[in-house]
């Protein structure tokens, strides 16, 4: 039987939020603040909401993940004492993965050495952008030297690593693709995800770009800077599994195909999101307030099951290899046929193989294939 | 109490931000006008929706009783004006209700050009103008070159210029009594007969229309049956009063008095701006002078953002009309973009009010097309047809000739940019200077004859910049002349799209066509195919463009946390898309159907 028919699975995913940077990057829209004044507090507030979960207390933890913010920007003792939060409440605790996300400035052997000793096993570092010039007006505070150095130096302590690169940020160019590219071929990474930017309303981009005081490079650019670093890629032995993540054999990201795959996932921290079953939920999105109640949401939600299908589309078809209609029919069997037939002729998507997936068409116009989902009314 | 001999009417001419808002402030709290503070700053927002609304609406007069050194109790009545071209007439009309202005001007900007025409409209209406410098107060007020400013413009004397300060009241008893010993009381005519001037009108929920007027002749009561004399309607009056600023019911109006009428009048238009009132069993021979029924100047398309919305839009329509004379609407139906209406305005300022209005007010997306004046066209069958539609121009080889129409437009500029506004009309807009005249030591008044669809078009835009924003300019109605004009076609990725269509003369068909079919390039998005534009005139092609395909549209990221908030973005850009409109599958936007309007805004 499907594990949905039961509220707890037994594997949970693990994300904790730690929404600290040295200094906000122009274009980012995760929730973080500048400065951590007030570390000690959240990372109070982050034991009692551990402490707290029915879910994590009967489950069996497959991975953790500590995302940001900046998790490489607090102090070490924290990331310790929460691991360890997580596994003295957990039912069992003995995860595949465990990975941290470091920025090139916060990164140093010590640090390295202390997060291997307590067990992460995975590092994620914010790179960006091979080009001073682009990472100093994206307001970064790392150069590409110190990207370089922390590369290598994570290189040497983890066998899982992942390097994050964004594409089109302003000023960048051809040039500052290749030599993201070289700093692959040289440091030779497990794992690269590449996010072409994202303009969100409420950043200091949006509002510099709509006083025309900042330009980006134009829609052409940015596709063909995608293309080239997609190629580049291959060519380096890498293989594009979702979107925006490419990966060496074996190295997909554990963690993150739990969101793509729409697995139980528990978040904790500001701003974390879970899924258990049919229940989805966001903490809030407001750190002062998760600091007094940690078990504020800014959402909650138990899916119908329209909803829980879309959302599964949503996150599953991100994927490269799509998702198993086998698979849908188990847990969707009144719903698929109409979402086949919705979809059917689009050359958006594709059914091969016994999977529905997008075509290539649909992976350059992903966001109007997801539209096309969002705007499916299956209720 | 009624003694005509201590009533002053008068208006306040001043540029946006000079203190007219807190100069009445001032004057009310002196005059202890409004005791409530709440009821004034009830007052004052009135006043500052005027701002907000883009200086289209008026507030309510005021009355204010003022005990003056003399040791009379005055009346005094303050009438507000709008500030634009487009109701240049309804500032005329306004100024004729009243014998004197106060001429405001801030000290540290100096004489601002729009206030010159009104300033010349005032003269027009025989008013006495009481100069007055404002914010003398700040550091950096130069009240020296602000006064000979103030002398160039109405050649008075030093001594005869107000300064005030009205934020810290300086200055204010020294205003008022200047308006009671220059501004002259209301001359009463030897004539018995009720005579009113319309000089506002607004639609109130509960009341109907209340009616703005200024009595020149015999008086009004409740129970008295009036006419409008333009039209002949007649009514029962129901109710006259004051405004304190608040409507306060009186008894009577009298000849000089300033106050309202009810009389279950139905919508403004029906009350018209500069119409005369009188008593239906007793009229006046002849209405006050300077009524005009006045026309809509341009005429748009106007569509629901969401095709199914057609009977929303109609009744926002039909509830602005209560309260919007000039406006004019009928039923419109085009291919491209379904079921609308095609609507009257007087200018583009009062297309982008009522536009706004109905978004704000009535929550409703609309699509505009680009405005275009009215066209005559004479078919060879004889008969002459009137286009307010350019998708509706009749086809070529049936014309016989076309009248366009042309307006007498006068500029006001200083010297030094005599030059560039003779180009600008005569170069670029077809028109014919056929007079200048000087106006004040630095100033001239060029007069010129124009053909209106040259003056709606981004014109007042390179008035400004052509002159450093130092140019005014006013305009009327002359008459149709013949004229080339010929129609252009829009085409979209191979498909016409008749709310794109435009009227143009022969010699800017080729130009015109350019600029709009590289505009349409900019502001309609790319899709994942090519999409060639095309613009045809006397059946070939005279211009086009292509909007490359789109190479990716992509959503970058999507993790655990993002999920409902990542769909409900996409849900949102899907709600935004339903604002465009579909052709021939292009998804054309809102700004697209106004291109012909944004052509000229980057010449600068
Ligand atoms: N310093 C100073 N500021 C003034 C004076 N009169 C008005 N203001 C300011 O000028 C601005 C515009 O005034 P307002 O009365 O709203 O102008 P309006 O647009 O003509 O109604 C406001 O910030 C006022 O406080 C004055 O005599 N002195
Ligand atoms: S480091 Fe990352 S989380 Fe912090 S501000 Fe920059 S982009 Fe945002
Ligand atoms: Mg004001």
């Amino acid at each position: 039987m499907g594990g949905y028919l039961y509220p707890f699975m037994n594997e949970v995913y693990v994300y904790i939020h730690i929404p600290f940077c040295e200094k906000k990057c122009i274009y980012c829209d995760f929730l973080s603040i500048a400065g951590k004044s007030i570390e000690k507090e959240y990372f109070q507030s982050l034991t009692r909401d551990i402490e707290s979960s029915d879910i994590l207390k009967s489950s069996v933890v497959k991975t953790v993940y500590f995302g940001g913010g900046t998790p490489s920007y607090v102090d070490e003792r924290y990331i310790e004492k929460t691991l360890n939060t997580v596994a003295k409440t957990s039912k069992a605790f003995n995860p595949e993965e465990i990975t941290i996300e470091l920025n090139p400035e916060s990164t140093d052997k010590n640090k390295i050495s202390f997060y291997r000793s307590i067990g992460v096993n995975r590092a994620s570092l914010g790179v960006q952008a091979m080009d001073d010039v682009v990472l100093n007006i994206s307001g970064r505070i790392h150069d590409a030297a110190q990207a370089q150095r922390a590369a290598s130096l994570l290189r040497k302590s983890f066998d899982n690593l992942n390097l994050d690169f964004i594409v089109g940020l302003p000023k960048s160019s051809m040039k500052t693709v290749k030599e993201n590219l070289k700093l692959i071929e040289k440091v030779n990474p497990d794992h690269v995800s590449v996010y072409m930017l994202e303009v969100h309303k409420e950043t200091p981009l949006f509002s510099l770009l709509k006083r025309g005081k900042i330009r980006l490079p134009s829609d052409d650019e940015m596709a063909e800077m995608f293309d080239f670093m997609m190629e580049g890629l291959k060519g380096l032995g890498f293989e594009r599994y979702e979107i925006s993540n490419f990966a060496k054999e074996g190295k997909r990201s554990l963690h993150n195909l739990s969101y793509w795959l729409s697995k139980d996932y528990i978040g904790f921290g500001a701003s974390a999101g879970g899924h258990v079953g049919n229940y989805r939920y966001v903490k809030t999105l407001n750190i002062k307030e998760y600091i007094e109640n940690p078990f504020a949401l800014s959402y909650e939600n138990h899916n119908t099951d329209c909803e829980e299908f879309k959302e599964t589309l949503f996150m599953g078809l991100r994927l490269i290899e799509g998702l198993s209609i086998k698979d849908l029919e188990k847990r969707f069997s009144n719903l698929l046929e109409g979402f086949l037939m919705y979809i059917s002729g689009d050359e958006l998507f594709s059914i091969e193989d016994g999977r529905v997936k997008l075509s290539t068409i649909g992976l350059d116009f992903s966001s109007i294939a997801f539209e096309k989902i969002v705007g499916w009314n299956c209720e | 109490m009624y003694d005509p001999k201590l009533i002053r009417n008068i208006c306040i001419i001043a540029h946006i931000d000079h203190g007219k808002t807190t100069l009445i402030d001032r004057i009310l709290e002196c005059t202890k006008s409004v005791d409530q503070r709440q009821m004034k700053d009830q007052f004052l927002d009135m006043m500052d929706i005027e701002r907000e609304r883009g200086i289209t609406i008026k507030a309510q007069p005021v009355k204010i009783y003022y005990k003056a050194k003399d040791g009379n109790v005055y009346e005094i009545n303050i009438i507000d004006t709008p500030g634009h071209v487009d109701f240049s007439y309804e500032v005329g009309r306004s100024m004729a209700a009243c014998e004197g202005a106060i001429l405001l001007v801030d000290a540290s900007q100096g004489v601002e050009a729009q206030t010159v025409a009104h300033t010349y409209l005032a003269i027009e209406n025989d008013l006495e103008i009481i100069p007055v410098i404002n914010k003398i107060d700040l550091p950096n007020a130069n009240i020296e070159e602000t006064s000979l400013q103030i002398i160039d413009l109405l050649g008075v004397d030093e001594e005869e210029i107000l300064k005030v300060s009205a934020k810290e009241g300086v200055g204010i008893e020294n205003l008022l009594e200047a308006i009671v010993d220059r501004v002259p009381p209301p001359e009463i005519k030897d004539e018995n007969r009720l005579a009113a001037l319309i000089f506002d009108a607004r639609y109130d929920k509960y009341r109907g229309v209340v009616v703005s007027v200024r009595v020149f002749s015999g008086t009004v009561k409740r129970g008295d049956k009036i006419i409008t004399m333009s039209n002949g309607s007649a009514y029962e009056v129901d109710e006259v009063g004051y405004f304190t600023p608040f409507m306060k019911p009186g008894e009577v109006l009298s000849a000089g008095e300033v106050g309202y009428i009810i009389a279950g009048i139905k919508e403004v238009s029906q009350a018209r701006v500069g119409d005369t009132i009188t008593l239906q069993s007793d009229p006046i021979d002849e209405p006050l002078p300077g009524y005009k029924d006045i026309k809509p100047m341009v005429y748009a398309g106007m569509y629901p953002g969401l095709p199914d919305y057609y009977q929303e839009l109609r009744k926002a329509l039909e509830k602005l009309k209560l309260n919007d004379s000039a406006l004019t609407f009928e039923p419109d139906n085009s291919p491209a973009l379904g079921f609308g209406f095609r609507v009257g305005f007087l200018g583009l300022l009062h297309m982008d009010v009522v536009r706004e209005r109905i978004e704000r007010e009535f929550g409703l997306a609309v699509i505009l097309t680009a405005p275009n004046v009215m066209y005559k066209v004479k078919l060879k069958n004889g008969e002459t047809v009137e286009i307010t539609n350019p998708a509706k121009f009749p086809e070529e080889d049936k014309i016989e000739e076309i009248y366009e129409p042309f307006v007498d437009l006068s500029i006001i500029t200083p010297g030094e940019y005599m030059g560039n506004m003779i180009n600008l009309v005569q170069v670029e807009k077809r028109g014919i200077l056929y007079t200048t005249e000087n106006a004040g030591k630095d100033r001239v008044i060029l007069k010129f004859e124009a053909p209106l669809a040259e003056i709606i078009f981004d014109f007042f835009d390179r008035m400004k910049a052509l002159s450093r924003g130092y140019a005014s300019m006013d305009y009327e109605f002359l008459e149709y002349r013949k004229s080339d004009l010929v129609k252009v076609t829009i085409l979209v990725n191979k498909e016409p799209v008749d709310a794109l269509a435009f009227i143009v003369h022969k010699s800017k068909a080729y130009t015109m066509a350019r600029k709009v079919v590289e505009k349409l390039k900019d502001l309609i998005p790319r899709h994942q195919f090519q999409i060639p534009i095309q613009a045809k005139a006397g059946g070939r092609i005279i211009a086009r463009s292509d909007i490359k395909a789109l190479r990716k549209d992509v959503l970058a990221k999507c993790y655990g946390g993002d999920v409902t908030r990542k769909m409900k973005l996409l849900e949102k850009q899907k709600e935004g898309k339903k604002k465009l409109r579909e052709i021939g599958n292009v998804r054309i936007p809102q700004e697209a159907f106004l291109a012909l309007l944004k052509v000229g805004e980057e010449e600068e």
